[in-house]
């Protein structure tokens, strides 16, 4: 099964729940970064998403954290043997009204997706933001707002300054 | 970017639809939209012209039909293609 198979998959045992976020949401909106998985954001309970997944044959389980910082629950799956991760959409700071329909997938529009980027505050994550903030110059206040917001300007900086992201993304 | 005519609020729907769907056919796109297959044709031409979207011929069912796929969609064929490179190392 391919990536984005396996993202309609799980969006139609969410339905109208989930949205695609991670590596795929950025794909969608032109990051071109390696991605083995599937993120799904939803705003359901982890006993709710487990049960429905198991009502359609996928196994899955819950894996919980109390340490600050960490989100309080993932689960943890896999489908024809793509691993998927299905997380809290109040933690990743996605909002159910803000989703957009691309190429047939859910996925939270371009500034929730910056959004739920600078809460995860990671390299890679902050790498996609910067791409996007080069990509589309209106965004590049909004990313920098964010990122002071959620402590991570410094990362989403030292990558803003890249000289071969600023290569590949910055337009002609 | 290659000439395109004018951008009317009818191509400007047909472009929203061919983005938000899952790749189809200019024969899905047309009944998708309830327009004349015709028109839809042709203003598929104009948008691959321009550079809009890609299309590409696929059988089905013994048929030939002509699949539309906007920049979304490629990107994720892209994403796919690396998935499936990878994996294919992986598994050798």
């Amino acid at each position: 099964m391919q990536l984005d198979g396996a993202a309609r998959r799980l969006l139609e045992v969410f339905d109208p729940d989930g949205v695609v976020i991670g590596g795929i949401c950025g794909a969608v909106y032109g990051v071109e970064r390696f991605t083995r998985d599937v993120d799904l954001a939803v705003g359901l309970e982890p006993e709710m998403v487990v049960a429905r997944l198991q009502s359609e044959g996928i196994e899955a389980r819950v894996s919980r954290s109390s340490e600050p910082g960490d989100l309080s629950w993932v689960v943890h799956g896999e489908i024809e043997g793509v691993e998927f991760q299905v997380l809290s959409a109040k933690e990743v700071g996605v909002d159910g009204s803000t989703v957009e329909l691309k190429a047939g997938l859910r996925l939270p529009d371009i500034k929730s997706f910056m959004i739920s980027k600078c809460i995860a505050g990671g390299q890679q994550d902050m790498h996609d933001v910067a791409a996007l903030a080069l990509m589309h110059s209106e965004l590049e206040p909004f990313a920098r707002e964010t990122a002071e917001q959620h402590r991570c300007q410094e990362k989403l900086e030292s990558w803003m300054d890249d000289r071969r992201l600023r290569q590949k993304y910055l337009p002609d | 970017m290659a000439y395109m005519t004018k951008m009317t609020r009818k191509k400007r729907e047909l472009m929203a639809e061919i983005e938000r769907s899952e790749s189809l056919s200019i024969y899905q796109l047309a009944k998708r939209t309830g327009r004349n297959y015709r028109r839809v044709y042709d203003h598929v031409q104009e948008f691959a012209a321009a550079g809009l979207v890609q299309t590409h011929e696929e059988i089905h069912n013994g048929r030939r039909s002509s699949m539309v796929e906007s920049e979304y969609h490629q990107r994720l064929n892209r994403l796919n293609d690396m998935y499936a490179f990878r994996a294919g190392i992986h598994a050798a």
